[in-house]
């Protein structure tokens, strides 16, 4: 059924009325009306208070993570009492001094510019809450930044060298290079020398540094748990007139401060799970992707992500994405190509296929075990890389197997995970997909994937944009 | 149900509510257009939710079932609470909450569409259109907010609401890397 222009334009200013919040009943009677009688209306109004539910949340969420709006920011600021000569001269003030230290004083004691970030993502095994709580390999952390690891581990590199170990259910804000606020959770600190001073702060304590490896853990509201594994920091704690307990801890030395308890509280050692090291030579998963994620595109085509082997390594299983975890409903195709970067590492575009390496069918009921939301079968001999570019390729998604793709924003880079396995390899390229060939097979669109054909065509944004193909690999003993 | 059903582990639930939180208000602010309360009737809904999780079954069809405790929600509110004189019929409200369990997956790729579509926008814009659509905001606290006439801001907000609608069902009717 099709919306007439008067019912359109109709539908349209009751819309605009429902937006300001000067609707009228006699208009709220004829909408019901043109609603009732009218599924395209229904879809559209549907479609439209869509728009304003999801602007809500987004908002409700922006607020909560972001503090609230600058314009409104501006406004308050612009309504204060403060007389307008002053606060011009403190404006002009102010500007001149941030530019003086942003471009003077920062790049000389730092040694980089103020855009740089102050950590990055050195690996990660665990899954971020939120794509706004969340960091990714190579992205520079800014100071101000929130971070939520809801499970596993994920370790983050300061550009002072402070190693951060956070363990999910963790969270955090990095509040200046050489200050973490911890609001729930568990976050081990490895830090050298030069970061000496380094500090960790919580609602009922703080902890400074002096050269170390602790472990700090805030738990049942508030109540922090200090560990210290090798060195000594100090803690501190605010009185209720605001005096300042102090307490040295040196190695294996573990405090409670329980804020509505006095003082420090001897504790057994918190349990830190020991990091993995049974297997020297662990198969690692090169593009992880949640459990349970739904995929939501049906492009049958190729689909593609590029890396770079940088040491020999050894591909054990191919894989490829199974939406929702529930099984394939579609035969899906896993190709491992051989990448010619024809002498231009950094331009994607110009790139061929030289030779398929490895092919593999993943046919529904067929088994496959399934890892996160990938499903893998084993070569039959594991292929060996030596260094070079490469390319994962996956296809035949579709309506009843959906593949995932990130788009531009990113809202869906918490499902997804990458390993480098230390660097054995490099992720590259922004993304690679095949343009499908379609016939008109009775004025009924036909979607062919072309099986010898590489995915020429570059995409936008993510190294690993889709849900798609992956692969299990390792260091080539 | 026997004690064998599949159920929703809280941390199931709590990320099926943040996937689909936003479709949730969408609904409820479609089914009481002009009310101010939708805040407070989603989270009526989401509390009834938590209450009756027992009663959903794991693997079945969750927007059906979420799209009819809102409108139980609803109607509880129109009896109880809502002053306007005149509502959506309780017919079309039947068929709003059928069309919008049946579309819920577009929907979601709408929302997913429209957080690329915020992207594009200029800050001032973004900043703009979540200070008018957070918790109880109003065209005129927007306005008084940023220190703009009411006329102004309403044209600002529907030139941006069209952007973002042009944006999405372009983003809709594009394939995978557009």
């Amino acid at each position: 059924m099709t919306l007439h222009s008067d019912s359109e334009s109709s539908l349209q200013d009751w819309l605009a009325a429902i937006d300001d919040g000067s609707i009228t009943s006699q208009q709220i009677e004829q909408l019901s009306k043109l609603l009732a009688e009218n599924a395209a209306a229904r879809k559209q109004y549907l479609e439209h208070m869509g728009l304003l539910g999801q602007l809500a949340v987004t908002a409700k969420r922006s607020e909560l993570f972001n503090g609230g709006s600058k314009l409104l920011r501006k406004t308050e600021a612009n309504s204060s009492p403060t007389s307008h000569v002053w606060r011009r001269t403190g404006i002009v003030a102010a500007v001149a001094l941030l530019l003086f230290i942003g471009s003077f004083l920062i790049p000389r004691f730092w040694g980089r510019s103020t855009t740089d970030g102050v950590a990055m993502l050195k690996s990660q095994d665990g899954w971020w809450e939120h794509p706004g709580l969340g960091t990714e390999f190579g992205e520079p952390i800014q100071v101000n930044r929130w971070l939520h690891l809801e499970t596993g581990t994920a370790v983050l590199l300061f550009t002072n060298g402070v190693e951060m170990i956070l363990r999910g259910d963790t969270t955090i804000k990095i509040v200046a290079p050489d200050l973490v606020r911890l609001f729930s959770g568990t976050a081990s600190f490895v830090v050298p020398e030069e970061a000496i001073g380094f500090k960790v702060s919580t609602s009922a304590a703080d902890v400074v540094d002096f050269g170390t490896e602790f472990t700090v853990r805030v738990h049942d509201a508030e109540v922090v748990d200090i560990q210290v594994h090798q060195g000594i920091v100090e803690v501190m704690r605010s009185g209720k007139s605001g005096e300042k307990e102090r307490r040295r801890l040196k190695t294996r030395d573990a405090v409670r401060v329980d804020p509505l308890k006095k003082g420090f509280i001897e504790i057994e050692p918190v349990e830190v799970p020991e990091a993995q090291l049974e297997d020297s030579n662990p198969r690692i998963i090169a593009y992880r992707t949640r459990k349970m994620t739904k995929g939501e595109q049906p492009y049958h085509g190729k689909l593609g992500h590029d890396f770079v082997v940088n040491e020999p390594i050894e591909v054990t299983r191919l894989g490829v994405f199974d939406s929702e975890s529930d099984g394939l409903k579609q035969t899906i195709v896993c190709e491992l190509w051989q990448r010619d970067d024809r002498g231009t590492p950094d331009l994607f575009t110009d790139d061929i296929g030289l030779k398929r390496l490895a092919v593999m069918k993943f046919a529904p009921g067929e088994q496959a075990e399934l890892v996160d939301s990938n499903r893998f079968q084993a070569l039959k001999t594991p292929l060996r890389l030596e260094p070079g570019a490469y390319s994962i390729v996956a296809y035949g998604y579709g309506a009843r197997e959906p593949n995932g793709n990130d788009g531009l924003s990113g809202n869906r880079r918490h499902l997804k995970s990458r390993n480098d396995g230390g660097g054995l390899i490099s992720f590259t390229g922004t993304s690679r997909y095949e343009r499908l060939l379609i016939l008109d097979h009775a004025h009924q669109p036909l979607w062919e994937s072309d099986p010898d054909s590489f995915p020429a065509i570059v995409d936008d944004t993510f190294v690993d944009r889709y849900s798609a193909a992956t692969f299990e690999y390792r260091r080539v003993r | 149900m026997t004690s064998n059903t599949p159920q929703l582990k809280p941390d199931e639930f709590v990320r099926l509510i943040m996937a689909n939180e936003g479709r949730l208000y969408g609904l409820v602010r479609a089914l009481l257009p002009g009310c101010e309360d939708v805040e407070d009737i989603v989270q009526d809904t989401v509390t009834l939710m938590w209450e009756k999780l027992s009663e959903f079954e794991k693997g079945t069809n969750f927007p059906a079932w979420s799209c009819r405790i809102a409108q139980f929600k609803v109607l509880e509110y129109r009896r109880t609470k809502f002053k306007r004189a005149c509502c959506l019929d309780e017919h079309v409200l039947e068929q709003l909450v059928t069309d919008a369990g049946n579309s819920w997956y577009e929907l979601e790729y709408r929302s997913q569409a429209l957080d690329e579509c915020i992207a594009s926008l200029t800050e001032t814009e973004r900043e703009l259109i979540l200070l008018r659509f957070r918790s109880k905001g109003t065209l005129k606290a927007t306005a008084l907010q940023i220190g703009r006439s009411e006329v102004t801001v309403r044209s600002l907000i529907r030139r941006i609401l069209k952007r973002l609608e042009a944006c999405i069902q372009r983003r809709y009717e594009m394939g995978p890397s557009s």
